[in-house]
């Protein structure tokens, strides 16, 4: 909650100088907490999309009060969650963030080393992406034939190749739930200091401009163009 | 990609049973359909009844068994009742094969699943419930789960989550 707050003085102190300012908060995190099994709603990997929609709406000359309007329809519609397989490891620091017995995946374990929900030993990369895009189902209730863009990230310390074998099994099972994939980026886009594991973001495709504002082309060498 | 390719002759299995009933499904016809050889199908599974019997065991893997540390248990229940009832023209044909042991099956999963509810595992320091008595109530629920799904009962599937959620809240408030 402080970073929400931090931005929300910024953004008061902005208007007080006379700029025009929207704020959106993205909660995509689907991961839960504790025994009540309250679902964290942090900002993760979900961010990059909506960072790349509202840049593109905004790089078109999309006024403020647009923008606001856009975020606050594309919000509800990204959810992520991921797996770990060890901690970060922050320059200054010998030990790791958080440890795990070895060869465990734990789900759902925040990028600041936050506790997951479930904790297992690691089967396989189809059935880490078995058990994400189930508790993306669960959360978005999609049907047969709905559309999405997908974003795989890994966190750091997950290879490029791990990572594209985990994407090729995440398309295979929406392809098998029905569902089309209209865009998929893979990659290291939000990372957490050499972390090891993945996170899987879904936002689905209400409106049709998001998957031309998602391919509109940007010159930025961590959104590579396929 | 064992799970992906089992799910793939699973996902062409429901789309030729729905198409052809239960009786007519045969193994080239769902391999077909799956896009692949049909010697590849005794790689996975003996029969279409393994088939069967696997895509009841994945879903109320995903829908119980996986969610015992993501969902509440009534939420998990209310998942589980939703996703029987979302592709109730498949379970209904699955249910019907006496081979299959549907209610079993179910009943079994919904006993794992009682067994994590603090008040009936002996949690919070109250009695544990017997195992007899959780298995006759698992196996009575799952009964009438079923009945549900073949349509012997017209009663939406949300009134037998209810009538499931009460009676394992009643189970629990005797263990205390």
């Amino acid at each position: 909650m402080q970073d929400v707050t931090q931005f929300t003085a910024a953004r008061d102190e902005l208007r007080q100088a006379g700029w025009h300012v929207g704020m959106a908060i993205v909660r995509d995190d689907v991961s839960v907490a504790g025994t009540d099994f309250q679902q964290r709603r942090r900002g993760v990997a979900g961010t990059v999309l909506v960072h790349k929609i509202i840049g593109a709406a905004a790089a078109q000359g999309m006024s403020v009060d647009k923008l606001q309007r856009l975020a606050d329809q594309l919000l509800p519609e990204i959810k992520t969650i991921g797996f770990s397989s060890s901690g970060a490891v922050i320059p200054g620091h010998s030990n790791p963030s958080f440890k795990l017995p070895e060869n465990t995946i734990s789900y759902g374990v925040g990028i600041h080393g936050e506790p997951g929900y479930h904790e297992e030993p690691f089967q396989s990369s189809e059935m880490l992406a078995h058990e994400l895009v189930n508790k993306l189902q669960i959360n978005f209730h999609w049907r047969a034939d709905d559309h999405f863009a997908v974003l795989v990230d890994s966190l750091g310390g997950t290879t490029a190749m791990e990572t594209l074998v985990f994407a090729n099994d995440v398309r295979q099972l929406l392809s098998l739930a029905g569902v089309h994939v209209d865009f998929a980026k893979v990659g290291t886009f939000l990372s957490s200091n050499g972390m090891h594991g993945l996170s899987l973001s879904l936002l689905h495709l209400v409106d049709p401009s998001w998957l031309q504002l998602l391919q509109a082309p940007v010159q930025t060498p961590s959104w590579p163009q396929a | 990609m064992t799970y992906i390719t089992r799910k793939k002759i699973a996902v062409a299995f429901t789309r030729v049973l729905v198409r052809d009933g239960f009786e007519h499904t045969a193994i080239s016809t769902i391999m077909r359909a799956a896009g692949l050889r049909r010697q590849t199908f005794y790689e996975y599974f003996d029969d279409k009844f393994a088939v069967a019997e696997w895509i009841i065991e994945d879903t109320l893997r995903d829908t119980i068994d996986q969610n015992f540390d993501y969902l509440r248990w009534e939420d998990i229940l209310d998942l589980t009742g939703y996703e029987l009832d979302a592709k109730k023209i498949i379970f209904r044909q699955l249910a019907e094969q006496r081979e299959i042991n549907f209610v079993g099956r179910l009943a079994t999963h919904l006993e794992q699943l009682v067994r994590h509810v603090e008040p009936t595992n002996g949690g919070n320091g109250s009695t544990p419930v017997s195992a007899a008595l959780l298995h006759t109530l698992c196996m009575g629920v799952a009964a009438e789960w079923n009945r549900q799904i073949l349509g012997i009962t017209t009663v939406d599937y949300e009134v037998v989550v209810a009538a499931t959620v009460q009676a394992v809240q009643e189970l629990g408030q005797r263990a205390t």
